[in-house]
């Protein structure tokens, strides 16, 4: 999926630095195409990439690993949602082949014009993608009850709350926002299917609706999910950091209630989101004191991050590379947020390129280089051999530097007054004067996608070729790296029994080596 | 919990049903509305403590229940501003 949401983007992409000229492997891209091009690229990314990856790939895997169990607590409900995952996929995928073709009213489906198959000229594209996205999140929320209880019930001796492993942590905490924010939005898809279907009127003004109560139940959905997908990876770049500047992760406890705090205010933050969509003024004050106020706790955890860092013996392995790029990038989003969250600011930029530059720079480290980070970094585990580190930095270099050459231009041309959603940028006369930076963006993402081909081989070559490691070849503490690797049936040789926090780096009694590991005596 | 205690339950909540449909005929309005929803409530209650087991479980999937419910009424509260400023007073 995470090819085909990079081929959406490239053919986009291609069509915004040359317009209405064919694209190399595809043809022409039309305005409908483009449309339903930027929709399902959205939703793809978000739904079908960041969340299956870091949430169920990582966390199916690390969790159970990390907190000394066999196995998740319901091994046939992961199945289940795992199968219904499958079927979502199939679904969404069918519908870029129905007449009609994609949904293509951004991958918010704001109604009206969601509301009603008659303003785009898409039919089953829309019904479909209200049906994958249900059976998608419902797969999520087996998993996310999976995750919770597996931590709750199954954790090994002497694992208390306390000694978890961060990322067990935010992986509990992002199923927690799911669960409680999914409600709502699973409801609001289902009464703009009845809207789309029987026109019954939830949304539609001529029929007595209101499309704001949709984005109302969007974003309250659609706020706490970027938290869903940003947790998990800093729970990655947490596990990472300690073990190559050999410290204790710095004020463990200060990031755990720091991502609580985070967790709760990501509910009272979402209209943000509707600063500009005539909501009343009233609620635009409070709605963006919470969003700025959000920062604290994420700014807390960050500073803790540099803090583990700070005077340690760093070790620029892949992973590390690869952690310390996402922190590095991820502040660049962070830091723009500010600007989309004050009022006044944002009634400017709101719908500019801007804010796509501001949330591919939050989205893109926390869906591919957390992810990238962690697979080098767990790569030994799964599969008992290390990818090689010289190609893992060439794809490294490559991926950051042609993604900062895709957004960083999108910040100036957005405070250029460049809209997003624009099929063809050459029509405006005031854009002319930027319309090279269309370009740069796309030369960099060319390069940055066939930096990913390093990468791919290196994966599959390293399966046979790689060096063959033993359990623990980057000497951390954690309790996955006391299992064989690959892991067996059930995990662990014999029950792991825990003795004592998860980061012990340094310790000042510890003679011959920096580490001791969570179960050893 | 034997099944008779649990056929007990079932008669009372036909009692409260009765009971909600004696209530329609009240003469005000908003106060029929109240003790409906109330007995609604008590009624949603009865089956999730008896029928849903809930009341012999431990204490924390009651923190879960009223987490969810505090989170529906941030979302249902906050939405009443916005609506008054659409539809007027
Ligand atoms: C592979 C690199 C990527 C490139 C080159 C890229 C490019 C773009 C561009 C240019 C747009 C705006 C199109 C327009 O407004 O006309 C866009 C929209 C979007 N992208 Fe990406 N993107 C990439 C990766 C991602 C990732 C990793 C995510 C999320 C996890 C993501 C999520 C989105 C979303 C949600 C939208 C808004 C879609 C809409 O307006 O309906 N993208 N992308
Ligand atoms: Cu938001």
């Amino acid at each position: 999926m995470a090819i085909i949401g990079g081929y959406l983007a490239y053919l986009f992409r291609y069509q915004l630095a040359f317009p209405n000229e064919p694209v190399p492997g595809y043809g022409l891209v039309g305005p409908d195409q483009y449309n339903s091009f930027v929709t399902m690229h959205g939703t793809i990314m978000v739904f079908w990439v960041a969340m299956p990856i870091l949430l169920s790939g990582f966390g199916n895997f690390l969790l159970p690993l990390m907190i000394g169990a066999g196995d998740m607590a319901f091994p046939r409900l992961n199945m289940t949602s795992y199968w219904v995952f499958f079927l979502s996929t199939v679904v969404l995928l069918l519908s870029f082949f129905v007449p009609g073709g994609s949904f293509s009213g951004g991958w918010t489906i704001y109604p009206p014009l969601s509301a009603s198959p008659g303003y785009t000229g898409v039919i089953w594209g829309g019904h479909l993608w209200i049906l994958a996205v249900a059976l998608e999140f419902t797969s999520m929320l087996m998993g996310g009850i999976n995750f919770l209880t597996t931590t709750v019930a199954m954790r090994a001796k002497g694992m208390g709350l306390f000694r978890l492993p961060i990322f067990v942590w935010m992986i509990n905490i992002a199923s927690i926002l799911f669960m409680f924010s999914v409600g709502p939005l699973i409801a609001g898809a289902f009464m703009l299917l009845a809207d789309r279907l029987f026109d019954v009127g939830f949304y539609l003004p001529a029929s007595g609706g209101d499309p704001l109560l949709f984005q109302h139940l969007f974003w309250f959905f659609g706020h706490p999910e970027v938290y869903v997908l940003l947790l998990p990876a800093l729970g990655i770049i947490a596990e990472i950091f300690p073990v190559f500047s050999r410290k204790p992760l710095f004020g463990y406890r200060t990031i755990i209630y720091s991502t609580l705090v985070a967790g709760l205010l990501s509910f009272i933050v979402w209209a943000h989101h509707q600063f500009i969509s005539g909501i009343d003024p009233r609620l635009a004050a409070p709605f963006s004191v919470t969003t700025i106020l959000i920062s604290v706790p994420f700014a807390i955890t960050l500073f803790a991050f540099i803090a583990t860092l700070w005077r340690g013996s760093i070790r620029l392995t892949t992973s590390m590379l690869f952690a310390l790029g996402m922190l590095a990038e991820f502040l660049v989003g962070g830091v723009t947020g500010i600007f989309n969250g004050s009022t006044a600011a944002d009634i400017y930029i709101h719908d500019t390129l801007f804010v796509v530059a501001h949330f591919h720079y939050t989205l893109f480290p926390v869906t591919f280089i957390a992810t990238f980070a962690g697979i080098y970094y767990w790569y030994p585990k799964m599969f008992g051999r290390f990818m090689n580190e010289t190609w893992g930095k060439v794809h490294f270099w490559i991926t950051i530097i042609g993604f900062n050459a895709v957004f960083l231009p999108m910040f100036a041309f957005g405070l250029a007054g460049h809209q997003r959603r624009i099929f063809d940028p050459t029509l405006f006369d005031y854009l002319q004067p930027y319309q090279y930076l269309h370009v740069i963006a796309t030369v960099g993402l060319i390069v940055m996608l066939a930096g990913q081909i390093p990468f791919i081989i290196n994966f599959f070559a390293s399966l046979s070729r790689g060096k063959v490691v033993d359990r623990n070849p980057w000497l951390a503490n954690t309790l996955e790296w006391l299992a064989p690797s690959p892991p067996g049936h059930g995990n662990f040789d014999q029950e792991p029994v825990v003795q004592r926090g998860p980061y012990e780096y340094s310790h000042p009694l510890l003679k011959e080596r920096d580490w001791i590991s969570q179960g050893e005596l | 919990m034997k099944p008779r205690h649990l056929v007990g339950i079932w008669v009372l909540l036909l009692v409260l049903l009765g009971v909600s449909l004696l209530l329609a005929n009240l003469g005000n309005v908003l106060l029929a509305t109240t003790l409906i929803f109330g007995v609604a409530a008590l009624k949603a209650t009865l089956v999730a403590l008896f029928y849903m087991r809930l009341k012999w479980e431990p204490g924390y999937i009651f923190a879960i229940i009223f987490t969810g419910l505090a989170v529906v009424l941030i979302l249902f509260f906050t939405l009443v501003p916005d609506i008054i400023y659409v539809y007027g007073n």
